[in-house]
């Protein structure tokens, strides 16, 4: 069976083998194409993007009249992305000064419009680490930056699960039910939880200041694909964890914070929403407490479970 | 002069177990809602007067049409607060 990926066509060589690569690093298996032409020289005045939406770190998303096309702006350096509503052929202008900085152009820019070009096809992001256990439940650990979601994930790893992603997992539906989507991506720790954890197998990232490693080198291995069995909305800083069972209704609001794209695009916006609500019911929802006995011995969380 | 809502076209809404959590997309804000809410919100995707709304909760639940009112009242004014609700007054 073929695989779809990601196309790109682009002016500049060097510019298309560095961005097809690291698309196809990313081990994206989509469910409809989707193509990228790159255009290198003239960038669009922000002033013409219309009005703001949404800011990431680097990226502004805008839209606004005629066309109401999704605008994203590079704010390191003279590079923006359209969107067509109704289209999942992306435009991306590149200057000659983010020509420069590819690195900085795939890992801050171009990831935030793979974001919004993969939700056309179906696919919402979430802010959450993925991995499935020895006995084939899916997990899914969703919280902010210091939420111990790497760090979990790499504990996870190190015991023989399988893992997905430490932090970007794409949910979508799949045959009347629903999966989570991963990239393939290094797991990255800051230096608590590396230190913690005492592996050797961790490289340094200094753009990230973090340290990467991948789930093989800890024990486990990568999937790109989990059916979520349990949520854990995660926070970080206790002792001992905890795991504490929460209603559907409440796994909805906050899988609603941790996948905040679904603000975006009103179009798109009820679709993720559904998706959302089918998941907060057939998963079970934790609000977790994780601690450094997990430490000791990782087993603990789903022995904690209820 | 009387009053009629509707829902804002910014809003989307779902349902679980009975409550709904409501997106505002402009905002960029979320709420849950009750039973009750939700059943007002799912009337007013077209223009309703409050009686009509007071109807809507008497048909539905034990309420005596003082409580339906208060309820009505209170919510509608949060969510027309929180620009979920689009008031227009008519002569």
């Amino acid at each position: 069976m073929s695989i779809t990926r990601f196309q790109v066509n682009a002016d500049d060589a060097r510019i298309r083998q560095t961005v097809q690569s690291w698309l196809d690093g990313l081990r994206l298996e989509l469910p409809a194409p989707i193509t990228l032409d790159i255009t290198r020289g003239f960038v669009p005045s922000p002033i013409e993007a219309g009005r703001t939406i949404f800011e990431q770190p680097a990226v502004t998303i805008s839209h606004g009249p005629p066309s109401y096309d999704l605008r994203v702006a590079w704010r390191l350096a003279p590079a923006c992305a359209t969107l067509p509503k109704d289209s999942t052929q992306i435009h991306i202008a590149i200057s000659d000064s983010g020509a420069q900085r590819l690195d900085d152009f795939l890992n801050t820019f171009l990831i935030t419009v793979i974001i919004l070009s993969l939700r056309r096809v179906g696919w919402h992001h979430v802010h959450a680490a993925s991995a499935e256990d020895p006995s084939g439940r899916g997990w899914l650990i969703a919280g902010d930056a210091r939420a111990g979601k790497s760090t979990t994930a790499a504990l996870m790893a190190s015991r023989g699960w399988r893992v997905g992603s430490d932090d970007t997992t794409f949910l979508a539906r799949d045959n009347g039910a629903f999966c989570a989507w991963s990239t393939r991506q290094p797991l990255a720790l800051r230096r608590g939880g590396h230190t913690l954890l005492g592996d050797n197998q961790f490289k340094r990232n200094t753009r990230r200041n973090k340290f990467v490693c991948w789930p093989e080198q800890l024990g486990g291995s990568w999937t790109n694909r989990i059916v979520p069995d349990i949520i854990l909305f995660s926070k970080p800083g206790a002792r001992v964890t905890t795991c504490e069972p929460i209603k559907p209704i409440e796994a909805l609001a906050e899988l609603v914070r941790w996948s905040a794209w679904v603000m975006l695009e009103p179009d798109l916006a009820q679709n993720h929403l559904d998706l959302l609500n089918t998941i907060a019911q057939r998963t079970t929802s934790y609000r977790a407490q994780l601690g450094s006995d997990l430490f000791q011995d990782p087993t603990r969380l789903s022995a904690i479970l209820p | 002069m009387t009053a009629t809502y509707v829902c804002s076209p910014d809003i989307r809404i779902t349902e679980l177990d009975g409550e709904g959590i409501v997106l505002h997309l402009a905002n960029r804000r979320y709420f849950t809602v009750s039973s009750s809410g939700l059943l007002i919100l799912s009337a007013l995707k077209t223009q309703q007067t409050f009686d009509h709304v007071v109807d809507i909760l008497l048909g539905t639940y034990d309420v005596n049409r003082e409580e339906a009112s208060e309820t009505a009242t209170t919510f509608l004014a949060e969510c027309a607060a929180h620009g979920m609700v689009v008031v227009e007054k008519h002569p």
